[in-house]
């Protein structure tokens, strides 16, 4: 026998123990309580749908071992974000029953949940045969779990998936000390943040000190109300716009006036995977987004990897107010297979897939607590020094304690966030001043109103 | 024997009962068999059902269209879709609504210089190649490409030519110091202008095979003649050819306005619109009203109005292209 043969054949074992082991080892996580399922749900096909997102990337290799489980295949298919809420609210607004599972976006929240597009999950949820109890319904945060539920808080409609908080990512930290900036350069108020921008500029014009992408509708109203405005007089009860307001105004100026000023040449046309783009390759400094693209443009071969900080958004006089969104699961009222898509959501969103998925495959935008504060977790996620799980428990936090994020749940806020990024555009692209894009958006806005018979102050 | 054949073709005997029918003597017909049994009563009964399914498919959206335009339809408004109580209210709503009524203008202006590039492109390169040599003939083909390729694809190819971070163009111009070009999809000057390139270079292939239909049947005789007129190329081209092809060139130029309302792929990918509403047009508007704010009812109405100004500017062109042949 070759030596090498010899050697192979020691190897031979040790590698199909390793094989054999970790495969049983995956089944373990995954199997437990879910072979009830298996027989019940033999042979069922369902149709997921979902917007194009890590998630979905980490979810769809684990649906052979569901189904081996449960006998459950599912046809999960994903869509760009746009694409995917114009064809779902089409979908679900003509009572259509293609779909069994979707997530819930959360700025259509109000409007599929209160339209009454959505089934309950409570009857899921309550039946201890559907739902055992070490399931754990309230791991969730309950900051994410609070947007699933109707608007009296007492009927579940969606189980979150993603913990959307928004952060900051300061790319270039090397820069950044180059420049002497304060912090490790992550700003603590609107004008530090002007100024740090000012400063890299200076330093090397070369990597542009500010970018975000198109969903400014997301990003305007940290601005907006760091300085004392509002979106609505006071939302869901009273919608009249607020856009007219000084605060809205300098608001305006100062986020379309850091994108005008500080972003790369075509800043106001680019997607969100551009804009990770550069921050990966180290050609931006600051981006203010949604944990998973900062964390994931941070992570692997990113030029960044070692420059990178971490913080959370800069506050205006009136405090700090970042982002919070989710998006959730949840079954269509008109599917026609709901028990098999709760035994799916109840699966993708169970304690063990999700502690895989964001502890063995890096998902950072978990939304249950026991994962969040999970050493393990922790440690991944604990980026140039930074506890980066800590900003986002502090963050969720402070949201759920202010719950300034109801402006975006109402069911008119794609009208008005199409009007907050028309807006942004004309006062970056020099077409109006601040003063002048909020008071348009304001009255056009208004114009809009009418044509769905919303009824405002104004 | 025009009856005799009327008569056999209405006779059993075609319709496969022939062997007992000869047997028996035919019975008197009635006044319904009359009409049933000729020719021009057949052909109605055969054609008819194939005209009203047509009708339906073709006139049926657009009718639909039409009476949602005189509703407040959305979709998160059940039972919206019947409301009828004020038929026009999308209608007056119109008057005050800016945007809609820039869009009108952003689509005027996109119209206009679109169509008339893509014609004086057209033209002038259908002109050269035209010349008979093998070259020319195989360039044709090569011309041909922007056309074939799927919108989406010429969208996506315009996206990159006109992204700073991955533009070809840009890095060129990065290398002579011109660093701080700036992008014209997000340029309030030059977005348009963006949109009106894309445009063109998908379409003026269209215009430019048309012509070039036209210039086939320009016979030799006419070139022969004005040459030993001595007349010169201009000449020839401006006195001969040009108004040989002119109702191709006003055909050419219906069909490519026609189709620059409908202009939305380029749109969608390159600006969404923006920046702000420069180039929102007003199908593009339309779309967004309905599938971005579910505004069914009012953006029916915006595609009533656009199909009305469609229409009523067709009619004149066509009425212009009767006119010039019976001036002619």
């Amino acid at each position: 026998m070759h030596p090498t043969d010899s050697s192979s054949s020691r190897l031979a074992p040790s590698r199909r123990r390793f094989l054999t082991t970790a495969g049983a080892g995956t089944a373990a996580i995954l199997a437990p309580g879910f072979l009830h399922a298996k027989g019940r749900f033999d042979g069922t096909t369902i149709n997921a749908s979902m917007f194009s997102h890590g998630f979905v990337n980490l979810l769809r290799p684990m649906l052979g071992q569901f189904k081996d489980e449960t006998g459950i295949t599912v046809n999960l298919v994903d869509k760009a974000f746009p694409i995917y809420n114009q064809q779902t609210d089409l979908e679900l607004a003509t009572g259509g029953t293609s779909l069994d599972v979707i997530s819930i976006s959360f700025i259509y929240t109000a409007r599929w949940i209160g339209t009454g597009w959505m089934e309950p999950l409570d009857p899921f949820l309550n039946n201890a045969e559907a739902t055992p109890a070490d399931w754990g319904r309230n791991d969730f945060v309950e900051a994410l779990q609070k947007y699933g539920r109707s608007a009296d808080g007492k009927i579940t409609y969606g189980i979150p998936w993603e913990a959307g908080v928004w952060l900051m990512a300061a790319g270039r930290g090397d820069l950044m000390d180059k420049a002497g900036l304060a912090n490790g350069g992550l700003p603590a108020s609107f004008d530090e943040l002007r100024e740090n921008c000012r400063k890299l500029k200076a330093l090397d014009a070369s990597v542009a000190p500010f970018i975000n992408d198109t969903t400014h509708h997301a990003n305007y109203p940290i601005y907006l109300q760091g300085l004392g405005g509002q979106v609505f007089k006071n939302a869901p009860d009273n919608l009249t716009p607020l856009l007219n307001s000084p605060q809205a105004a300098a608001a305006a100026e100062i986020y379309a006036g850091l994108l005008r000023d500080m972003g790369p040449q075509g800043v106001l046309s680019m997607r969100t995977d551009q804009v990770a783009g550069l921050l990966r390759g180290g050609q931006t400094h600051y981006w203010h987004y949604a944990l998973p693209w900062l964390v994931n443009a941070a992570k692997g071969d990113s030029a960044i990897a070692r420059t990178v900080r971490f913080g959370e958004v800069p506050a205006g006089p009136s405090g700090k107010f970042p982002s919070v969104v989710t998006h959730s699961l949840g079954i269509p009222k008109y599917s026609r297979k709901k028990g098999a898509a709760w035994e799916f959501i109840r699966w993708a969103m169970s304690p063990k897939v999700q502690r895989h998925m964001a502890v063995e495959q890096g998902y950072a935008a978990t939304t249950r607590t026991s994962i969040l504060r999970d050493p393990a977790f922790v440690k991944n996620m604990t980026i140039n020094g930074t506890n980066v799980a800590g900003l986002v428990e502090k963050t969720l936090a402070g949201s759920e304690k202010k719950d300034y994020m109801n402006y975006r749940i109402v069911s008119v806020f794609p009208i008005i966030g199409g009007h907050i990024n028309s807006a942004i555009q004309k006062i970056a692209s020099g077409q109006a001043s601040g003063a002048e894009a909020m008071a348009k958006a304001q009255s056009d806005i208004l114009v809009d109103f009418k044509k769905n018979q919303i009824k405002t102050d104004a | 024997m025009m009856a005799a054949s009327r008569e056999h073709a209405a006779s059993p005997a075609v319709l496969g009962t022939g062997r007992r029918a000869a047997a028996t003597p035919l019975p008197p017909r009635s006044a319904l068999g009359a009409v049933l049994g000729s020719d021009r009563a057949f052909m109605l009964l055969a054609t008819v059902p194939c005209a009203i399914w047509l009708l339906v498919m073709t006139l049926g959206p657009a009718l639909f269209n039409l009476v949602a335009s005189l509703t407040p339809m959305n979709l998160t408004r059940p039972g919206s879709g019947w409301d009828f109580s004020q038929p026009f209210a999308n209608y007056l709503l119109m008057r005050e609504d800016d945007l809609f009524l820039n869009s009108l203008w952003v689509q005027a202006r996109l119209s206009f210089w679109s169509v008339l590039l893509q014609m004086a492109m057209g033209l002038g390169i259908a002109l050269i190649l035209n010349i008979q040599t093998p070259l020319y003939q195989r360039l044709r083909t090569v011309f041909l490409v922007p056309m074939v390729l799927p919108p989406i694809v010429v969208a996506v190819i315009w996206k990159v030519l006109y992204d700073p971070s991955t533009s070809p163009l840009y890095w060129f111009m990065g290398l002579f110091g011109l660093d701080d070009v700036a992008s014209m999809t997000t340029s309030a000057d030059w977005a348009l202008t963006a949109i009106i390139i894309g445009e063109t270079w998908e379409w003026f292939p269209f215009t430019m095979l048309m012509i070039l239909a036209g210039l086939s049947t320009l016979p030799e005789e006419q070139y022969e003649a004005a040459r030993i007129d001595g007349a010169s190329t201009l000449q020839i081209t401006w006195e001969v050819v040009l108004p040989h092809i002119s109702n191709v060139l006003i055909v050419a130029a219906i069909f490519r306005m026609i189709d620059s309302f409908k202009a939305f792929p380029l749109i969608y990918v390159l600006t969404s619109g923006g920046p702000g509403h420069v180039t929102d047009t007003t199908n593009f508007y339309s779309y967004r009203q309905a599938f971005e704010y579910s505004f069914i009812g009012y953006s029916s109405a915006i595609t009533v109005v656009l199909l009305s100004i469609t229409t009523v500017l067709s009619i004149i062109a066509l009425k212009l292209v009767k006119w010039r042949r019976t001036d002619g």
